[in-house]
């Protein structure tokens, strides 16, 4: 009974620590990062590209500061492709290219959803 | 994450569901739910070192899992006698005193072939020495014989004349067993050789057949 109860425990900690982790730190991210690259493309589309490039940066800066979190929770490989999306869209801004800072800000989103997504406890992602 | 935990519940069961339907033979001297455990551990330790991207949490969180099922799997087994009997099986006598259980046999998937090796390897040549021979529920078989010790009456290895109501025609000349003797006894005996589990000639050139 003993050993019954301490590997309860354990698992309990274990899935303690994700779900600390999902409801704190990655159910609020993402929302924060959905509203936040809607957004950056109104502005996008209205063509404000100061005011873009100061918004990407601050959004920038806080990717970067929650990435290295989840790192320990979350498959690299996602982590990555944020990363590179976030990069390309820096650029799109920068060079003031409406039609591809929309593709790639969409892109973003779709990223940032599918993290959300696979962490949900679904029939859909258990099989 | 907690999809990781789910995932490794179900492959436990399936896993375990999987051995018990497979049976005995293929368990080789573990219960069920420790030889599910052995392979899914095994194959969870490599998955976080084969896949950098995947955190080690996520392997942790299915060892945790694992470890969990396993301690309460054997606690259950130990505490209750109808989980022990759904879980882990049932010992099955095979062989009771001359009479094979050849329905449980089938149901075993194991052979009269088996049921040999397993009985020489045991140090027994001659079936008549043996009172039982038991499948236990790890998938080892035991064998209950009167106490004067395996071995000591064996002067040759019996010669199988019969296997499976197939004759062993091949083993008539290389040993020298005399063919015609072998169809008398048949016939004496009025035996017919394809309900014959398992025939033999003994030391003393006695014919023995175990029908089915």
């Amino acid at each position: 009974m003993k050993m019954v109860l301490i590997s309860l425990a354990i698992l309990l900690v274990l899935v303690g620590i994700w779900m600390w982790f999902h409801f704190t730190k990655v159910e609020p991210y993402v929302t924060y990062f959905d509203e936040s690259l809607i957004d950056l493309s109104h502005l996008i589309i209205s063509e404000q590209w100061n005011n873009a490039s100061s918004d990407m940066l601050v959004y920038y800066n806080n990717w970067k500061g929650i990435r290295n979190l989840w790192v320990y929770f979350i498959n690299q490989n996602d982590i990555d492709t944020i990363d590179s999306s976030i990069e390309k869209l820096k650029v799109f801004i920068n060079n003031k290219d409406t039609t591809m800072a929309q593709a790639e800000l969409e892109h973003l989103r779709v990223l940032f959803t599918i993290i959300l997504e696979n962490e949900c406890v679904s029939l859909e992602n258990i099989m | 994450m907690v999809i990781v935990a789910l995932r490794a519940i179900i492959l436990y069961t399936v896993l375990m569901i999987a051995m018990r339907v497979m049976g005995k033979g293929e368990l080789g001297e573990l219960q069920p739910h420790d030889l599910v455990v052995s392979l899914m551990l095994a194959e969870l330790a490599v998955m976080p070192m084969e896949d950098l991207g995947a955190p080690l949490l996520h392997g942790f969180i299915a060892t945790a899992t694992i470890m969990f099922l396993q301690c309460f799997i054997s606690y259950v087994t130990l505490k209750s006698n109808s989980a022990r009997k759904f879980i882990c099986g049932t010992p099955t006598i095979i062989l009771d005193h001359g009479k094979f259980n050849i329905k449980e046999m089938n149901m075993l998937r194991i052979n009269i072939n088996d049921v040999l090796g397993q009985m020489r390897l045991k140090g027994y040549c001659n079936i008549q020495d043996i009172d039982y021979i038991i499948m236990e529920t790890n998938g080892e078989m035991s064998i209950i014989a009167p106490d004067e010790p395996p071995g000591t009456k064996c002067n040759r290895i019996p010669i199988a004349t019969i296997l499976d109501g197939q004759i062993m025609h091949n083993n008539f000349a290389k040993f020298k067993i005399s063919y015609e003797d072998f169809e008398k006894e048949l016939k004496k005996k009025k035996i017919n050789p394809k309900k014959v589990l398992y025939g033999f000639v003994d030391e003393d050139e006695n014919f023995v057949f175990y029908e089915r």
